[in-house]
């Protein structure tokens, strides 16, 4: 009983840590990519290339007032970027870093991610709502109608793998991908989680529920210091959780030769996170009934069509 | 055709109205055709008149004289200058600025464009448009009493009383409460949200007040004046040279233009011919600066459909063309650059090969942005449909510049009303059908290739000779004097009234933007609040030009 | 048919685009490193300043008055003595606000001795107060002791023509 709590709370603070310099590097890198596309250098006078530049930041939005607006619902208000946080963390539970390195290889694997990543969004409904400000509402709004559109095409994009591994455990899923892996198999599936879970993590092209050129910064608008920062820590956590998910789906997580299997599901996982980079620093922004539409008409079409070619295919090798 | 039409509404003006004072004017000194002095109780009919026969109102002003006040109407039409100016006198008796004395008719059921010329009129010499349906202060702080543009103002501010002025915005809000509490009680889901004076894109301080139900805009007003600086009056007090400076600080995204207006002017007024060397660099100062301000418009519209790339792309070629620029002006902004029948400063050796290595580089970019941009699916779908101007509504509100063009109508001044070099020219005027906000960005991209197409044509021809004159007038003669040119935004025009003396007497600017925002009333109901911002965006606004 | 058709091209269309930003991507950064690094300057608009006659060493200023009218900013004032010896207009005070000043380059236009001119050069300039951006033009030949600075006045002087920088 003891060593058990002992371990979990190890495990904690581990990945509280981990999630913590994960996100000041993201930024950083964030920063790094978009500068170089936009023909820009970024920061590079902090640290070492700037890397100490987010150390800054963070300090200094630690530094800061938290601002509570008037007429606001205090306890929601409060409450909010904690329920935004936190169950980003519980998603770490199930990510496998290695042959056997899973802190929990539940048999329902990452729908157990999903479900959990999930709960950010009431995070988010009650941020916009508690805020008293109608940018925030309309933000929050939009971010409710769009995580429950895109839900569908990301879990129906996710059942062509299922469907070839016979498993949702992850750590049968990378097993399942030893021989090839399975982007090959399904493209179309992997373009369509991307852009799901680009959607779930609300960045850009799907930015809508904190577009800043038209809601000022959505749901977050009234948040200021550490507050903020919890959003913010949360987007790029929930990005590295749905990019180190589409490695491990997609990409034959740990799987890889000389370096440790830990290592490798970085490595592809940071591929990932380049790739969402570089498609924010690309695109314009959809409307909301655009978005809305393209996940009801182009998405889960091409994912129902995926699943269904996928369980023809492999009945038809049975015979 | 028009020409018959130009005949028909004189000999229509002469017959029907029977104006008290009737002047053929010189276009080439003037900038209109004939005058006409008209009794108020006549102007909505000519208005009318002048309507149907597809005028528009360019610019409605007034002139405070000693024994009454003058308002000033020009017509103008979309094909070829056919500019001309109606009067109208209003008698100063009975009273004092303020307590309502002065009346004069409203076009505003006419022109729509007038609802904002005559509340503008109104705060600034405190004329009464009888029938104005929404006569509140336009540019000034709601709280101020003065009426800055009559000659009896002498200065003493005492509009910007602050308490008072909350005190007002506080009953405004308190009415948009109530009608809030209306709705509610009808169960509308309807509400209001100011976007602005505050708010990321609205490209300076203006404030957009949106109702809206859900995200859907039920109708939206714009509403101006938070960068009011005054230049008007700043200019009556100021010697003709003083003026300059104000024309690099109206449109500071487009500056050259501006100079160039003023010039205009006053070789008009003159009689001053520039020598070709002069009229050379304008030109190429000019369309230089024009594509520097689409590059930013483009940019910053991206930046309102949230694509930030594009932005730094055009804002890396733009600091080319500053940089060019500032080789000859030693400005990268708000220039003040031209002289009366000159340029400042002559242009340096490294000018024109500096022009010529920017050329190519900027051709491929174009592709670039062609491919990235208005290919790219998104951006279809964002604008596309959006925003439509009727082609009726564009008349009535007076828009001009690449928002009218891209509904279709090839109003250009550069080859209307030609001036400078510009008739010897070899470029094209880009339109588009659809008036959407696609097609205004599609208006602007193709403008930028046109006028890069002049910018070659010029940068091997510039002749030698003198880049100033010697001998300038320090006042102009008396009269009345109107000049328009093509600003990248639309028509700016001046209309200067000089009593002979080292001032100005009245200097009007028709700034293109006050019209064409003023426009997005039409635009506005059925916009999603994405669009709203893509809308704004879209038809090009600099805020100090509007509020001047 | 055309529903596959639209979003192929859609799709095809954002991977131009990505292929462009991809392009960017590898090109080198346009910006510079402004204090480090420097990007020269053709022309300049510095400060009002006098012009140095080569021969004598000293300023040009006839005080006229030209460019105190022709301002548009009223940044200018100069005070004017006489001189003891013939009862010429000699310059005593001459000063820029350069708060006020809006580099319009109209003094230099209307100057008949062509004395002003736009200091060069010193585009980061800063001051921690007001009263260093109201320039003394006739500080440094003062300083040096130029002729024109050190004709005896004659004791009564007349009153400022001009009105003072606000």
């Amino acid at each position: 009983m003891i060593p058990e709590l002992f371990t979990i709370i190890l495990y904690g603070t581990l990945v509280i840590l981990f999630v913590s310099v994960n996100a000041l590097f993201l930024v950083w890198m964030e920063r790094r990519v978009s500068a170089r596309i936009q023909l820009r250098r970024g920061p590079i006078h902090v640290g070492w290339q700037g890397l100490l530049q987010t150390v800054a930041d963070a300090v200094k939005l630690i530094s800061k007032e938290l601002v509570l607006p008037s007429e606001s619902d205090r306890f929601l208000y409060i409450l909010a970027p904690m329920l935004v946080f936190a169950p980003l963390l519980a998603a770490f539970l199930i990510l496998p870093l290695g042959p056997g390195m899973v802190m929990r290889d539940l048999n329902v694997g990452f729908l157990f991610a999903f479900a959990l990543t999930n709960i950010t969004f009431i995070g988010i409904f009650i941020a916009g709502w508690s805020s008293n400000s109608k940018y925030a509402l309309l933000g929050a709004m939009r971010a409710v109608a769009q995580n429950i559109s895109y839900e569908i095409p990301l879990l129906l994009s996710t059942m062509g793998v299922v469907l070839l591994a016979q498993s949702l455990k992850m750590s049968e899923l990378v097993a399942a991908q030893n021989s090839v892996w399975f982007i090959f198999l399904q493209p179309v599936a992997f373009l369509i989680f991307l852009c799901s879970s680009l959607a779930e993590a609300n960045r850009a092209p799907f930015d809508i529920p904190e577009a800043e050129s038209e809601l000022v910064a959505g749901f977050h608008t009234e948040y200021s210091g550490m507050r903020f920062a919890l959003f913010f820590l949360g987007e790029y956590t929930a990005i590295f959780i749905s990019s180190a998910i589409a490695a491990t789906l997609f990409l034959g997580g740990w799987e890889g030769p000389f370096l440790p299997g830990a290592v490798w599901l970085l490595i592809k996982t940071y591929a990932i996170v380049l790739v969402v980079m570089w498609i924010r620093w690309t695109f314009p922004r959809l409307r909301s009934d655009q978005l809305m539409s393209f996940a009801w008409k182009v998405l889960i079409p091409f994912a129902i069509v995926n699943v269904f070619i996928t369980a023809v295919v492999l009945e038809l090798q049975k015979i | 055709m028009s020409i018959t039409v130009e005949r028909n509404m004189k000999q229509w003006l002469l017959d029907t109205i029977k104006p008290d004072e009737f002047a053929e004017k010189d276009l080439k000194k003037n900038g209109i055709l004939f005058e006409a002095l008209a009794r108020p109780d006549q102007i909505q009919s000519v208005a009318r008149e002048f309507l149907a026969q597809r005028y528009f109102l360019e610019s409605l002003t007034a002139v405070d004289f000693a024994e009454c006040l003058e308002l000033v109407y020009h017509f103008n039409r979309w094909d070829g200058c056919r500019r001309v100016c109606v009067k109208v006198l209003v008698p100063k008796e009975g009273g004092v600025p303020g307590n309502g004395a002065w009346h004069a008719p409203t076009l505003s059921s006419i022109f729509k464009s007038a609802n904002w010329f005559e509340r503008e009129i109104h705060e600034m010499f405190g004329i009464v448009f009888d029938g104005h349906p929404h006569l509140k202060r336009l540019l000034l702080p709601e709280s101020s009493t003065i009426f800055p543009l009559l000659k009896s103002f002498k200065g003493e501010p005492k509009g910007s009383d602050v308490a008072q002025s909350l005190k007002l915005i506080e009953e405004d809000a308190k009415e948009f409460r109530v009608q809030e509490a209306q709705s509610l009680t009808k169960k509308d889901k309807d509400y209001y949200l100011n976007l602005g004076p505050q708010h990321p894109s609205t490209h300076g301080v203006l404030r957009v007040l949106l109702h809206l139900s859900g995200e859907r805009v039920l109708d939206g007003e714009p509403i101006i004046g938070y960068s009011h600086r005054h230049h008007e009056k700043m200019m009556e007090i100021q010697t003709y040279f003083g003026c300059w400076p104000n024309m690099g600080r109206l449109d500071y995204v487009g500056a050259m233009s501006y100079n160039m207006g003023y010039a205009l002017l006053a070789e008009k007024a003159l009689g001053l011919v520039p020598p070709p060397r002069v009229e050379h660099i304008r030109v190429l100062m000019t369309e230089l600066n024009r594509i520097s301000s689409h590059l930013l418009w483009m940019g910053t519209f991206l930046l309102d459909l949230g694509a930030f790339t594009p932005f730094f792309y055009c804002f890396d070629d733009r600091e080319q063309i500053l940089d060019i620029l500032e080789m000859a002006t030693g400005e990268r902004l708000t220039y003040d650059y031209f002289r009366f029948g000159g340029v400042d400063h002559d242009i340096p050796q490294e000018f024109a090969p500096a022009i010529k290595a920017f050329i190519p580089g900027f051709r491929k970019r174009l592709a670039d942005y062609d491919k990235l941009i208005r290919r790219n699916i998104i951006f279809e779908k964002r604008t596309k449909g959006l925003g439509v101007l009727t082609k009726e509504s564009a008349l009535s509100y007076g828009v001009t510049g690449p928002s009218l063009r891209a509904a279709g109508v090839a109003y250009d001044l550069r080859r209307d009303e030609p001036y400078s070099l510009y008739p010897e020219l070899d470029f094209n005027i880009p339109t588009a059908t659809d008036s959407d906000v696609y097609s205004r960005y599609w208006v602007r991209f193709r403008e930028m290739e046109e006028s890069l197409k002049i910018i070659s044509q010029l940068v091997d021809k510039i002749p030698a000779g003198e880049t100033k004159l010697a001998r300038v007038p320090k006042n102009f003669p008396k009269g009345e004097y109107y000049s328009a040119c093509e600003s990248a935004r639309g028509l700016f025009g001046m209309h200067l009234v000089s009593d002979g003396s080292l001032n100005p007497y009245r200097f009007k600017l028709r700034t293109p933007s006050f019209s064409n925002l003023n426009s997005i009333i039409d635009m506005l109901p059925g916009c999603l609040i994405s669009d709203v911002v893509a809308v704004l965006g879209s038809i090009d606004i600099v805020l100090p030009e509007i509020d001047r | 048919m055309t529903y596959l058709k639209e979003v192929l091209r859609g799709f095809w269309s954002l991977l131009v685009g990505m292929g462009i930003t991809f392009r960017y991507f590898f090109k080198k950064p346009v910006t510079v490193i402004y204090p480090k690094e420097r990007i020269p300057i053709k022309r300049f608009k510095g400060p009002i300043n006098f012009v140095v006659d080569e021969k004598s060493g000293d300023h040009k200023c006839i005080a006229c008055n030209a460019c105190i009218k022709v301002c548009p900013s009223r940044c200018m004032s100069l005070e004017i003595g006489k001189s003891a010896a013939d009862g010429k207009r000699v310059l005593t005070d001459f000063k820029v606000n350069y708060m006020l000043c809006s580099l319009c380059s109209l003094c230099i236009d209307v100057c008949p001795t062509d004395a002003l001119k736009h200091a060069d050069g010193d585009y980061d300039m800063v001051s921690m107060t007001q009263k260093e951006l109201i320039m003394d033009l006739l500080e440094p030949f003062e300083k040096r002791g130029t002729p024109l600075t050190k004709i005896p006045l004659a004791t009564e002087t007349p009153k400022p023509e001009a009105p003072k920088p606000q």
